[in-house]
């Protein structure tokens, strides 16, 4: 039995092996080799050993940005985390229109990037848009959102939230998959709604939580399109991303090295903060076929 | 004990307004962008900035959808779209399908070590590999083509959507698995009768995910190719907007038609997002 | 029989014509470019003018979308395959230059007998020199210089004279003046009377946009600058260069002629809050005429254009991203590097690319447009879109006052741009003071200022 599980194992990963091994790892080594050189696409590579990472060290924009980056990416998997959970919830019940209801809810995730931005930055606007417009009907005070540094974190914090829609189908995927007998067990027993959400369906979402963690975090850690069309990693580079001040370095200031330098020290960080994660997932994730361990 | 039927009757009555009311609230705040994308598709540039928004057009320029689609050759670049994205949702769907498998079904060693390694991938941005990549299909001879669009789709399809089904499938039993093997099934058998079936809204959600991820593709088209009338859709809608200006109410134009593709697959798909699998009856 | 001669001989022919087309096959060169549809659509147009005009050569004119162009061409470039010629970002051709990756075309243009493309006919302002002067990529492939751009309408509505076309009578005082009477908030208030409301302003004096190609001309004005000309030092924090700063941030908060960067994100496009009377004045480059032209065109706006005021001397920037042959793709190919120079030619050449000169979007390169009345009329006459104040506050202005922007020859300007940018984001959000932020400008440039390419 071992013996054919072992074959087929390995038959069956193999494409994927393979194909990490051909598109994925040659850049990746790619870029770790250049973060010891001194490069900026003109011209050729020339080795200056760990010159980079000291630059790093003395670097205010990158230590900026790597605290920016986290703040944002937590709050982000946070907030995008549990309005998808919910309305995940919300829209698994059964109700007429509720193709219509979920179409709805998807929708900010199908609009064009382009279009996307162009919208927030009308809904952030302090004189006129609609976060500010809603605020004021409501007697509530208004805020500066992206204009100021203190605020363009949770605003792009709040704007994940609004972004849910690949989470919420995620979310809702995985509560179909949990077994109808296990609710109706429950309610035999005589358990009410907060009895069937707590024993069953949060310890069956368990796994697709642990999804959305990693991949979440993996996901917001490297944020990109925000800084680059809507505040430009202001103001005062409160939305630096770290991403962006690759981008920033590799295309913009001919420093492709020191960008991969900057990488390879953020590949570190997001490698160790995923093996802590899964390290820790048998205490709180429960799979129901054992084979996951 | 009539009125305890007639108390439960309101209740639920009660919750379900409760719902709706909820329901429309949130879903009126979702699509409120999309609204704002309708009403500008239908204006000239100079209505859509001015604030506090105009929300309804005056005039309507329906004009706009038949001018933007025909600066740029849409009709091709629709078919363009259509070609990669038929391709890379069969690579996905099979290849990531029984990666996913052998990660949660099977054990083998090394497998979970191996796993993290597949996931490093996702954890270099594209700037610093963006360059080694190109010249990796440039040496494979692929420049100007769809393959580097197309090829890693049937190597796995991205750890992602591995990830993905993996999790998912960890939540079926294995005792479903175990009684099959016991008569003689191989897993390639387990896979196809006992574990896809279970995991219909889980491939949905690849498919609708895989299908996004190629329509709305504007970076890899653009490094690859350099054939214009091999473009996709969102180049053309990219090529909209430049440094110092942009043709917005075309852009909001085109970007809608961008988007009915999608926007009706997810509606039919998700109706097949079906509460609950039964655990008896599977005999086979 | 006698058919099968006939099939074999009209084949033979056929074959023999065919050698004879393979014989003479065309150079293909590749051009790669950015921009709107109205570049979309010329650029392509111009190419094929060129090559009707060169039988033998091929030109496959790419355009990308400006979001990825670098990245794009940075990909082409590193895997041997660059364009072989195209559009360079201004901030990065100078660095490509001097590593070798475009070429050095003084030798060219020294051989070259065509007027046009001498250096000593292109606007002076406009080139890019490297390697101590002894190296130059040409000139920037049109000009753009900031100046006012103005509704006509509203002037008229508060009875305000126009601003002056002669950039020396257009003080500092005059045009704050100017300003100040055509603000007027909901309550029909300016902001000198009691009562100015600045968060209910139906139209502001002035609008700018927060970037370098409107800090430079002021600070300039004031008689200061971001370094010593050595471009080693910094003296963005010497009090000349923070009151030119200081002159703008006063706009906004002291004179409230001027939107914070939050009112202004809530105005939409500069062309459009012209027509509709959001704002009388826009401190902005002269490509907006593509826009504005067509809204004059449609009888929708009274354009009205004047140089920039100035602080203690009248001054302007200018700037244009250059056209640059990759050196990798021409070495060792004189037919490529022959055909790659005559389009560059071509498009540097004015002439050729008159249609995006008069509708507005660029401004000439060679000196003659500025100075012969023949070539004027070529450019603005009968456009229907050039105000008549063009001439003076746009022509003569940036013939006589128009300043190279520190990207045609500062080394790492692209990153300190970049700092200046972050650090004077609080201060002209009014939360700190000018003088602070440039302070923390100067010592966080300070390692990054190694000095200039032309010197």
């Amino acid at each position: 039995m071992k013996k054919m599980e072992t074959k087929w194992g390995i038959l069956l990963a193999i494409l994927g092996i393979l194909g990490y091994f051909m598109w994925n790892f040659g850049p990746m080594i790619a870029s770790f080799v250049l973060s010891f050189t001194d490069w900026g696409i003109a011209g050729t590579p020339k080795i200056i050993g760990l010159s980079n990472f000291k630059e790093l060290f003395d670097d205010f924009i990158f230590k900026k940005s790597l605290w920016v980056t986290f703040y944002f990416a937590i709050g982000s998997v946070l907030s995008s985390g549990i309005t998808a959970f919910v309305c995940a919830l919300l829209l698994n019940q059964s109700f007429k229109f509720k193709s219509i209801f979920r179409t709805l809810f998807f929708i900010p995730a199908i609009v064009p990037a382009i279009a996307n931005a162009v919208i927030w930055l009308w809904i952030f606007n302090p004189t006129f848009g609609l976060l500010n417009s809603f605020l004021q009907t409501l007697g509530l005070p208004t805020f500066n959102w992206i204009y100021d540094e203190h605020q363009v974190i949770p605003s792009l914090i709040l704007m994940s939230a609004w972004q849910m829609g690949y989470i919420m189908v995620i979310f809702l995927a995985g509560l179909q998959g949990v077994p109808q007998q296990l609710y109706e067990a429950v309610s035999v027993d005589g358990g009410n709604w907060w009895h069937r959400f707590r024993y069953i369906t949060i310890p069956m979402m368990t796994p697709t939580f642990f999804f959305q963690t990693v991949m979440g975090l993996i996901g917001a850690l490297q944020g990109f399109v925000q800084p680059y069309v809507m505040t430009n990693g202001g103001p005062n580079y409160a939305s630096t991303f770290i991403v962006y001040y690759i981008y920033q370095n590799a295309f913009r200031y001919g420093k492709m090295g020191y960008a991969c330098a900057i990488s390879t020290i953020f590949f570190i960080i997001i490698l160790i903060l995923t093996i802590i994660i899964f390290k820790t997932s048998p205490f709180w994730v429960y799979y129901e076929a054992e084979r996951g361990r | 004990m009539r009125l305890k039927e007639v108390d439960k009757m309101k209740r639920r009555y009660i919750n379900k307004i409760l719902l709706y009311a909820v329901l429309l609230v949130s879903s009126f705040i979702f699509s409120l962008p999309f609204i704002w994308l309708i009403r500008s598709s239908l204006m000239d540039t100079g209505q859509i900035f001015i604030l506090p928004p105009q929300w309804i057009p005056n005039p309507f320029r329906w004009q706009n959808f038949s001018e933007a689609l025909s600066v740029y050759p849409f009709g091709r670049y629709f078919l363009n779209n259509l070609t990669i994205v038929i391709f890379v949702e069969l690579g996905v769907l099979l290849t990531s399908t029984i990666s996913a498998f052998s990660f949660s079904r099977l054990r083998w060693r090394g497998r979970d070590v191996i796993f993290i390694i597949l996931l490093t991938a996702l954890m270099v941005p594209y700037a610093v590999t963006l360059i080694p990549t190109f010249i990796l299909w440039k040496f494979l001879k692929s420049i100007d083509t769809y393959r580097p669009l197309i090829v890693p789709a049937w190597f796995g399809g991205g750890i992602f959507n591995i990830f993905l089904l993996r999790q998912f499938f960890l939540t079926i039993p294995y005792e479903l698995d175990e009684s099959a093997y016991i008569d003689g099934a191989t897993p390639l058998w387990v896979l196809w009768r006992i574990v896809i079936p279970l995991s219909k809204p889980a491939l949905l959600t690849v498919a609708i995910f895989t299908f996004l991820g190629v329509w709305g593709d504007v970076l890899g088209p653009v490094i690859y190719l350099n054939t214009p009338t091999k473009y996709t859709l969102a180049v053309g809608l990219a090529n909209f907007v430049t440094t110092y200006s942009g043709q917005w109410n075309y852009l909001m134009a085109a970007s809608l038609v961008v988007m009915l593709p999608p926007l009706i697959l997810f509606f039919i798909g998700q109706r097949f997002f079906v509460q609950g699998i039964t655990l008896t009856g599977l005999r086979g | 029989m006698r058919k099968k001669i006939c099939l074999i001989l009209i084949f033979s022919l056929l074959f023999m014509l065919t050698l004879i087309n393979l014989g003479t096959s065309a150079v293909e060169i590749v051009f790669t470019f950015w921009g709107g549809p109205e570049e979309a659509k010329v650029m392509p147009e111009v190419c094929k003018i060129f090559e009707k005009n060169n039988p033998g050569i091929t030109v496959k004119a790419m355009h990308i979308p400006w979001e990825d162009y670098i990245a794009k061409v940075s990909a082409m470039l590193a895997g041997g395959s660059p364009p072989t010629l195209g559009y360079t970002m201004e901030t990065i051709a100078l660095d490509w230059a001097e590593k070798g990756e475009l070429l050095d075309i003084l030798p060219l243009i020294k051989k070259d007998p065509d007027p046009a493309i001498k250096m000593e006919n292109r606007l002076p302002s406009i080139a890019f020199w490297y390697d101590k002067k002894r190296k130059t990529l040409g000139t920037s492939v049109a000009a753009e210089v900031m100046i006012i751009w103005y509704n006509k309408e509203i002037f008229d509505k508060a009875g305000v004279p126009y601003p002056p076309t002669d950039p020396t009578k257009w003080t500092w005082k005059k045009f704050v003046e100017t300003a100040t009477k055509l603000t007027v908030d909901a309550n029909g208030k300016h902001p000198d009377e009691a009562g100015f409301d600045p968060n209910k302003v139906k139209t502001w004096g002035v609008v700018f946009g927060n970037w370098y190609m409107v800090w430079f001309p002021f600070i300039w004005s004031n008689g200061g600058d971001l370094t010593d000309a050595t471009g080693k030092v910094a003296t963005i924090n010497k009090p000349e260069a923070v009151g030119g700063l200081q002159a703008l941030v006063d706009l906004i908060y002291k004179y409230r002629v001027a939107p914070t960067p939050a009112q202004l994100g809530a105005l939409p496009a500069y062309h459009i809050a012209l027509q509709t009377k959001q704002v009388a004045m826009v401190i902005d480059g002269q490509w907006s005429l593509l826009e504005l032209g067509k809204l004059v065109k449609a009888g929708q706006l009274k354009l009205g254009v004047a140089p920039l005021p100035y602080l203690k001397r009248p001054v302007t920037g200018v700037i244009g991203n250059p056209i640059g042959i990759y050196t990798k793709a021409v070495k060792d190919k004189p037919e490529v590097l022959d055909a790659a120079w005559k389009l560059y030619k071509w498009l540097n050449n004015s002439e050729t690319v008159l249609e995006l000169i008069r509708n507005g979007l660029w401004m000439p390169i060679q000196k003659w447009w500025y100075t012969d009345p023949e070539y004027i009329k070529k450019w603005i006459g009968d456009t229907g879109i050039h105000p008549p104040e063009y001439k003076e506050a746009v022509i003569d202005y940036t013939l006589k006052y128009a300043k190279p922007v520190p990207v045609y020859y500062l080394r790492n300007f692209d990153k300190i741009n970049d700092i200046m940018y972050q650090e004077l984001s609080n201060a002209f959000l009014g939360k700190i003071s000018v003088q602070s932020a440039c302070d923390e400008i100067a010592k966080k440039i300070a390692p990054l200022l190694t000095g200039r390419y032309d010197k």
